[in-house]
């Protein structure tokens, strides 16, 4: 018996005996768990072990895709918390979703939902991005067999568009959480937010000029967003900005945001 | 699990441990080296013939879904993006690019064969990230969830216009793409 099949033995072990109790709660070390079975297959070195992690996989995942049903589907009174989010907290995708569903079912009063939400460690941001294919487990035959609280886009895409609308009121928590996130994104989400920093620097200059030490703090994000753009766009950008009120009254920060609009990026075809 | 800045990733969300999607399409194989496919028996499948779960246990170079009948082909060197139905027959190409910063670590969508999972509705803008038709996304060990086929950026260019590492088309392209869609679901994506 290899390590790879102990590994499953006790996964499986530990799922039977936490997960789903109650038809949506998360067993403990559920993410875990998955992490591990996705990381380890690309080691295991027999089909029986792989037969069984793909059917622990298959099970966690739907697990998970039942809890975002659940959440999403709840009708609560009030600001209750959901009944499958209590004692779930070390869950790094419950987190997430806990709070992000009670932002959206209590009208975006307490952005503090939302900021706290907002994963910090590279656990937190693997099961922030897993909530896509998670909610659309079934999607491919079944498209409308997903989580309704997050339609018409995915989770993930909403997510981002409700943090980047405290980023665009001039929230300074939300502006560092969410350059944070952009430094790390990858593929779809990360040009879901290309668009949103572009439309942050056109239509909202005011405001990342005036917290700009918080921009500032990012500037490997900023840079990242600019590494994206063509020449012409820097160009474009670049003087659209110096024509903004907003540059007069930022000066230093305007050109320093100027100095940052003029490093030119190669493409690799 | 690491974030996609550090250059060593690890597998992505929805991979099955120790199953790896190389160039398998339900009904025919797909020869990299020689850019041909190779038909099998879907029948066989269909009558019962072969359990397909045994079927892929035994050959782990399969991972893609069986009731799945179109699929798509990149061409780098060509930047064209072909449309198979399910007799294997060629359907459309257009242009298509895959093009990304000199410096960005996770780089380029990586060579190989991955399975489709799911469409994602971004609101319709010919000049957004993802242009009038959203974005197919598909299972890419190593990359975060979200790599895909989209348009957008019609005013700067379209398909040469970078990405973070998924394939550009036109929004004509991937019009063309759901309708096949429509008609036979897509399988999967093979980057060349």
């Amino acid at each position: 018996m290899n390590k790879y099949s102990v590994f499953l033995i006790a996964s499986a072990l530990v799922g039977a005996t936490s997960a789903g109790q109650n038809g949506c709660r998360l067993g403990k070390g559920l993410f875990e768990q998955r992490a591990g079975l996705i990381s380890g297959g690309a080691n295991a070195a027999q089909s029986s072990d792989e037969t069984i992690g793909t059917k622990e996989l298959e099970r966690i995942n739907e697990l998970y895709f039942q809890f975002l049903m659940r959440v999403s589907g709840e009708n609560l009174q009030d600001e209750a918390e959901s009944p499958c989010c209590q004692g779930t907290e070390e869950d790094p995708v419950a987190r997430i979703v806990c709070r992000f569903a009670r932002y959206l079912k209590t009208g975006r009063k307490d952005r503090r939902l939302l900021l706290d939400s907002v994963p910090a460690d590279s656990t937190g941001r693997e099961a922030l991005w897993a909530l896509e294919p998670l909610a659309y487990l079934h999607a491919e035959r079944e498209p409308q067999n997903v989580p309704a609280l997050f339609k018409p886009s995915g989770p993930v895409t909403l997510y981002l568009d409700e943090l980047f609308a405290l980023v665009r009121s001039g929230d300074r928590e939300a502006a560092s959480k969410y350059l944070e996130l952009y430094v790390y994104a990858d593929s779809e989400h990360a040009e879901e937010m290309d668009d949103q920093i572009a439309s942050l620097l056109r239509k909202h200059l005011g405001v990342v000029l005036a917290e700009w030490d918080i921009f500032q703090a990012h500037r490997k994000a900023l840079a990242k967003f600019v590494a994206f753009l063509s020449s012409d766009e820097r160009k474009s950008m670049k003087s659209q900005i110096a024509k903004n009120r907003a540059c007069t009254l930022h000066s230093e920060s305007c050109h320093d945001l100027q100095g940052l609009l003029s490093v030119e990026t190669p493409l690799r075809e | 699990m690491r974030d996609p800045e550090p250059t060593d990733r690890p597998s992505s969300a929805l991979q099955a441990p120790g199953v790896r999607c190389e160039s398998y399409h339900r009904a025919r194989y797909y020869d990299t080296t020689t850019g041909r496919f190779i038909k099998e028996d879907p029948t066989r499948f269909d009558r019962g013939d072969v359990n397909f779960y045994e079927y892929v246990r035994n050959n782990p170079a399969i991972a893609v879904d069986p009731w799945g009948y179109s699929f798509l082909v990149f061409d780098r060197a060509t930047g064209t993006l072909s449309a198979f139905d399910k007799n294997n027959d060629w359907v459309f190409s257009c242009d298509a690019g895959n093009n990304v910063p000199v410096n960005y670590k996770p780089g380029h969508w990586s060579n190989g064969t991955y399975k489709y999972l799911h469409h994602n509705f971004h609101p319709p803008d010919e000049n957004s990230a993802f242009g009038l038709y959203g974005i197919y996304v598909f299972d890419v060990p190593g990359r975060d969830p979200g790599m895909g086929v989209h348009a957008g950026r019609k005013n700067r260019g379209g398909p040469k216009y970078p990405t973070h590492g998924c394939v550009r088309t036109t929004d004509n392209c991937m019009g063309q793409i759901a309708n096949l869609n429509g008609k036979d679901p897509l399988t999967g994506i093979t980057i060349e």
